[in-house]
């Protein structure tokens, strides 16, 4: 019956197809392959004009660029002269954006006196037009791009704007929004973990880390209330920050994180209390760890203990020693025999 | 027999159409995703991540068969990748050639004791190496006996300590920005836990290569490794891509692909028991992930990162064609229950029907499709006209797929920059459905015939080596 059908289906469109249809459709595509031929060729030519005149316009900018990162402190930011060349040539939107890119390509590796000396430029220039034309698009890239660009170039005068885009629905306005604030105002710039509606990913964490690795650790108040905050990527990202500043007195908090009902947070404690090593930690993870859910957090408090220094209680490991959990065993006979190492040390 | 010529003439038109409308549908959506990653990937800083000391660590296993040929400069390219987190385990499966004994040479290793969960069954490791030099200390070496790849790698994963692995193939090149890319969708997870990331693998053929780098990229000379390099860019750049943002990837290469460790143990590691162990190692830990209502994602990257060299020869692309359809088969088989099932969400609805479909299926079709044509022919029944509409339509639309998956290429990341690639690639798609594709046909038919005979073989793959004069040892024979 259902074989019957399928024929009926069939001549039916066999009836419908005629090979006049095949050679309309293969009028069409053929009609199609050329056009997006025709298109490759302008392309690839396009490509080829817009990396020519980049070349020209970066030697045309080249020595005056050199000679102004090399000027010492102006007197009262004196304005850069810029020669008559260099001002014709930036009254082309083109060349404008080309200066703007090699400002951020110059600014991503220069600092102190070089790097105020872009930023100054950069405003100088009016440059910080394009960059805000760009946050204000609508498009979540021209953002981006845009809030990178005044990041870069210092310009907290826009950091208001930019707060209001710390919970912008697309990961990556917010991200580089969240990532401004800081880069301005340092942990002060924290300030949207208040109100953070979305979680923040590893990547992001490590590019907020990047900022805030080498300035000292705000108030113990603030630091409380974020380890204490709901979203469980806010109290993970700061532990990750009390590890990296070593900061041992906020060990008891880091201490009550291994009952937290988030793995991840539970994780991360065990690796921050792996940073600020101490008899009360070590005694602290030997207590949570049967009572640990999660086999491989287990196994994660036992390799924090290979790392530590600090001693062991023999009767726990022995007895882990004896579980029947082969990778439990392992790590723990790994420990054991650490612990001996440095005994004998 | 009117009756089944019609069933045959319409048969293949309705299959046809089937076809390119699951190439248009998966088409579109791959130029949006692709687009979409370039915008993403020029505004990101990779360099935070190599120097981060909140990166993921990650193991890098790259199994050995017979490799004395180039296997030092393989694993100093290996060693000179660019991330700090990084170890690298190479795997000396058995091999009959002098592979072990350069090694130790050349990175002065000495045997070490330790100790590891076998979590993964293997054949016996005789040995485990390390540097005594520190310049070497990433580099892991074990040498055991020959087991085939799926359980090289399995020895790598019971020994590897990182939180993920990237398995690799020794003789690719990686770009020095490889792992920074492929580890980058795993730090992006949010709801969904990223299993498993793919990186697109580029022809190496013609290329010129430096220490083990690549210094600059060259459409492949030679017709056969070209019109392979035409093949890739269409499967990773519209396929694959395209699947990624469906999130209904199955195959992650095996020559490069970044996995979790521990969802990759616990899912059983990789299977020895076909020779289609990439494929089947993504649906199995996808299927471990949908069994246990995880929520999860399987991401690609369109980034050019592996440079593989192509077989030059219609014997070594036969017989690794011959392979492919096996595994796929065997895969297929070993996951049926997913066909067309609900719970496994788009993985039982979309990408096993269209592997089945489409992907093993095809071959039998378009075998069975000729050997009808000629029987009809002979026969007198052959409607030209029809025919030859028919013919120039599925003809026309090939090389409009093609077509467009060169313009794609062009759009993002234009590697064949030379005047005259671009003709040279349009002339090779042009040529493709004669001189290349039934040949692909007749390699997978061969390939579905030797799986009936049960044959079990990876079959012989000698290559001529990356910048290097011919000939090298085999690579792997099992």
């Amino acid at each position: 019956m259902q074989i019957t059908i399928a024929f009926l289906v069939l001549f039916k469109i066999g009836n419908l197809v005629q090979p006049k249809h095949f050679y309309i459709a293969v009028g069409c595509f053929t009609g199609t392959i050329l056009l997006l031929v025709f298109y490759m060729v302008i392309l690839l030519l396009r490509k080829k004009y817009q990396v020519k005149k980049q070349y020209f316009i970066q030697q045309a900018l080249q020595e005056w660029l050199v000679d102004i990162i090399l000027e010492e402190q102006k007197e009262n930011h004196l304005a850069f002269d810029v020669p008559r060349p260099v001002s014709n040539l930036l009254q082309k939107p083109f060349a404008k954006m080309e200066l703007l890119q090699e400002l951020k390509r110059l600014k991503s590796s220069l600092s102190g006196q070089p790097g105020q000396n872009i930023e100054q430029l950069y405003v100088q220039l009016e440059l910080d037009k394009l960059s805000v034309q760009s946050l204000q698009s609508t498009i979540w890239y021209d953002k981006v791009k845009g809030i990178q660009e005044l990041a870069m170039m210092n310009q907290m005068v826009y950091s208001h704007d930019i707060l209001l885009l710390t919970n912008h629905p697309h990961p990556e306005v917010r991200m580089e929004a969240q990532i401004a604030m800081v880069c301005f105002h340092q942990y002060e710039g924290l300030r949207f973990f208040e109100n953070m509606r979305y979680s923040l990913t590893q990547w992001h964490q490590l590019k907020l880390l990047g900022f805030l690795a080498n300035h000292p650790l705000p108030a113990e108040e603030i630091v409380c209330t974020w380890l204490q905050s709901a979203n469980a990527s806010v109290v993970q990202f700061t532990l990750k920050l009390i590890g990296e500043q070593h900061a041992s007195n906020y060990q008891h908090m880091v201490i009550a994180c291994l009952g937290h009902p988030e793995e991840v947070i539970r994780r991360q404690a065990i690796s921050c209390l792996g940073e600020i090593p101490s008899d009360s930690s070590t005694q602290a993870l030997q207590q949570v760890f049967f009572a640990e859910p999660n086999k491989y957090l287990q196994l994660a408090i036992l390799a924090e203990f290979i790392r530590s220094d600090e001693k062991v209680d023999p009767y726990f490991l022995k007895e882990l020693a004896l579980t029947e959990d082969v990778d439990v065993r392992l790590a723990a006979n790994k420990v054991i025999f650490q612990k001996q190492l440095q005994e004998n040390f | 027999m009117t009756f089944l010529y019609d069933f045959f003439s319409y048969g293949m038109l309705l299959y046809s159409i089937a076809l390119l409308g699951c190439y248009i549908f998966l088409g579109s959506f791959a130029i949006s995703e692709a687009i979409t990653y370039l915008r993403k990937s020029r505004l990101t800083n990779y360099s935070l991540l190599a120097s981060s000391p909140y990166a993921p660590t990650v193991s890098i296993l790259a199994p050995a068969y017979n490799e004395g040929a180039n296997i030092i400069e393989n694993v100093r390219s290996l060693l000179s990748i660019y991330y700090n987190h990084l170890e690298l385990i190479v795997i000396n499966d058995g091999s009959k050639d002098d592979s072990m004994a350069k090694l130790i040479a050349a990175y002065q290793l000495r045997p070490i004791e330790t100790s590891y969960n076998q979590r993964i069954a293997t054949k016996q490791v005789k040995a485990i190496y390390k540097s005594t030099n520190p310049v070497y200390s990433k580099l892991l070496v074990i040498d055991k006996e020959n087991g085939g790849k799926a359980d090289a790698l399995n020895t790598g994963i019971n020994l590897a300590s990182n939180q993920y692995l990237v398995c690799i193939d020794v003789d690719c090149i990686l770009e020095q920005d490889a792992l920074l890319k492929l580890i980058k969708p795993f730090m992006e997870e949010t709801g969904q836990k990223v299993i498993a990331t793919g990186g697109v693998v580029r022809i190496a053929n013609s290329c010129i290569f430096e220490n083990g780098k690549l210094i600059k990229v060259n459409l492949p000379k030679k017709f056969l490794p070209r019109v392979q390099a035409l093949e890739y860019i269409r499967a990773f750049l519209l396929g694959r891509m395209a699947w990624s943002r469906l999130n209904g990837l199955i195959l992650i290469s095996g020559a490069f692909g970044a996995f979790d460790r521990q969802i990759a143990i616990d899912a059983g590691g990789y299977d020895h028991n076909t020779v289609g162990e990439d494929m089947e190692l993504v649906v199995r830990m996808r299927r471990y992930m949908a069994d246990r209502k995880l929520p999860y994602k399987v991401a690609f990257i369109p980034d050019p990162l592996c440079w593989t060299e192509a077989p030059v020869s219609y014997k070594i692309l036969g017989r690794q064609r011959n392979r492919w359809m096996r595994g796929t088969i065997e895969t297929l088989k070993i996951h049926r229950n997913l066909f067309l099932n609900p719970r496994y969400g788009i993985l039982g609805i979309f990408s096993y029907p269209y592997w089945f479909f489409f992907e093993f299926l095809a071959t039998v079709i378009e075998f069975c499709g000729f050997l009808l044509f000629v029987i009809f022919a002979v026969m007198g029944m052959i409607n030209w006209p029809f025919f030859l509409g028919l013919t120039s339509f599925i003809l026309i639309f090939g090389w409009l797929f093609s077509i467009f998956a060169i313009l794609m290429e062009v759009i993002t990341f234009n590697q064949y920059k030379e005047p005259g690639d671009l003709g040279k690639l349009i002339l090779t798609a042009l040529l493709e459905p004669v001189l290349f594709h039934p040949f692909v046909v007749w390699s997978s038919m061969k390939g579905i015939i030797d799986y009936l005979r049960k044959k079990k073989s990876w079959g012989e793959m000698t290559r001529v080596g990356l910048n290097a004069p011919p000939p090298k040892a085999p690579i792997r024979n099992p």
